[in-house]
């Protein structure tokens, strides 16, 4: 019984050329199952987290008038800083929105986000996978695209009533469609399960990429929004008697924090988009599962 | 069972899940993860050897009314339930549905099988077959994970039996203290 389980909910899903459909109820109670027995979870991990909230408690609590004084000057200049940007942003998407219907292209930018704390990470040494502190109840899904401050943070891909589960970039089996910056040149970045390199595969060795490249989402597969910073180029290898050229990329994002994250909410309203993805990032992030 | 003792039993069993998700700071956690003590099995273990000795309104709750340890009847729910409760760990670990059920059942099933013979053994006898054990159920998550995740072999199942093997004295010790003697 345990091993039907196991096939069941490892590997029914990913052989959809012969899924039988009589199995599809049995699938879905196991989802939500899991979706209903991740909130007591995601409580276990809220306690294994509590010597650092206290520790981050005890030193506001210790932090000098001066220094908090400084950082709020500093803050405040930052936001300054973005309120600009924010401002020029709105004015080019309303731009790039007329001209797209303008050219009869259905795609836009993506909308609305939605903030979510970092309270927890799986401690498996084979996977990279954080909680956050929004789930359904927020209208998270599974699918959807996390992003920090930086750079393209993972993708949720389990989601309880008041907490999710998010698949970050670097995890080994991991894959996200990107295009080089400044060529454009478009290509699949896979995790190697350290934080701080993705690689890219497959690219040709001819093709034209230099250390210091910025890497962000194409938006092919529909799964991330498109132009989120992935990475920066760090280390080209594309010796003789190489098939491929291995490029090593930087993350943008800082995955080793455990700050606040912002989630991409879809513009489409697809439960399934697990099963229903045709891309390979979503057949390997199944498999991750 | 006293009353004592069910809140000994739901706090050291919560306390294992926590030690069991539990973050170490920094980039310290991929070094540190491969001698994590299995603390869920060892609390299975420690629990499954008492419980035959400490029967209760607790145990009848879980297992059933029957009053004789070698009743089968009565480990075969105790089984079943623990199977059930692999499903929370497998949600926290981030497993497949089945996995750590498969796991429990089996070290219940074994463990109710001989817990008279284990009475009489030694600490380190003990300790060697709580390495026996945890390397058996690492070796079959690692298989399944492998086969359903891609996920490496390496020798986290030897590192983590080892570590949980070293810990089993004081672990049984500090537990025996906790509950108090049984009797059956």
């Amino acid at each position: 019984m345990s091993f039907a389980l196991i096939y069941l909910d490892a590997f029914w899903k990913q052989t959809r050329d012969n899924q039988d459909p009589s199995l599809l109820p049995i699938y879905q109670i196991l989802k939500d199952a899991r979706a209903v027995l991740s909130t007591p979870a995601s409580y276990i991990y809220a306690l294994a987290e509590i010597p650092y909230t206290t520790s981050d408690s005890v030193q506001d609590l210790a932090a000098d008038r001066s220094a908090l004084n400084a950082e709020n000057k500093q803050l405040k200049a930052t936001l300054l800083m973005q309120s600009l940007q924010v401002q020029r942003y709105a004015a080019l998407k309303s731009e790039n929105d007329r001209l797209r219907e303008l050219l009869g292209s259905r795609k836009k930018l993506p909308g609305n986000a939605v903030i979510a704390e970092i309270f927890g990470a799986v401690p498996n040494p084979y996977t990279r996978q954080v909680f956050i502190d929004k789930g359904s109840d927020d209208g998270i899904v599974d699918g959807l695209g996390v992003v920090d401050a930086q750079g393209l943070f993972g993708q949720i891909v389990s989601v309880g009533k008041t907490s999710s589960r998010v698949l970050l970039v670097v995890d080994r089996d991991h894959a996200v469609p990107v295009r080089v910056n400044r060529t454009g040149t478009r290509l699949i970045a896979g995790g190697t399960g350290e934080n701080t390199s993705l690689l890219l595969e497959n690219v040709p060795i001819s093709a034209d990429i230099v250390v210091g490249d910025l890497v962000e989402t194409s938006g092919f597969g529909g799964r991330f929004p498109d132009g989120y910073p992935l990475g920066v180029v760090s280390a080209i290898s594309n010796g003789s008697g190489l098939t491929y050229a291995q490029v090593e990329l930087r993350p943008s994002a800082q995955l080793n924090s455990s700050g606040h994250v912002l989630v991409i909410m879809s513009q489409r309203k697809n439960n399934n988009a697990l099963i229903d993805g045709d891309n390979q990032s979503s057949r390997r992030e199944i498999a991750a599962q | 069972m006293n009353s004592g003792l069910s809140i000994v039993l739901t706090l050291s069993v919560l306390l294992s899940f926590v030690l069991a998700v539990a973050r170490l700071p920094g980039e310290t956690v991929t070094g540190l993860s491969y001698l994590r003590p299995q603390w869920i099995l060892l609390i299975l273990f420690f629990y499954c050897h008492q419980l035959p000795y400490r029967r209760g309104v607790f145990f009848v709750l879980l297992f059933g009314p029957s009053r004789h340890s070698d009743d089968q009847t009565t480990y075969r729910r105790g089984v079943i339930f623990i199977w059930f409760f692999g499903f929370f760990a497998d949600v926290v670990l981030n497993e497949p549905f089945g996995l750590n059920g498969a796991i429990f059942a089996s070290i219940a099933f074994f463990t109710w099988r001989f817990h008279q013979r284990h009475q009489m053994q030694s600490t380190v006898q003990q300790a060697m077959m709580v390495f026996l054990i945890v390397f058996l159920a690492e070796v079959f998550r690692a298989f399944v994970m492998h086969f359903v995740a891609d996920q490496p072999w390496d020798i986290l199942p030897l590192t983590t039996a080892l570590s949980s093997a070293i810990l089993w004295p004081f672990f049984s010790r500090l537990l025996l203290r906790l509950i108090g003697p049984g009797s059956n």
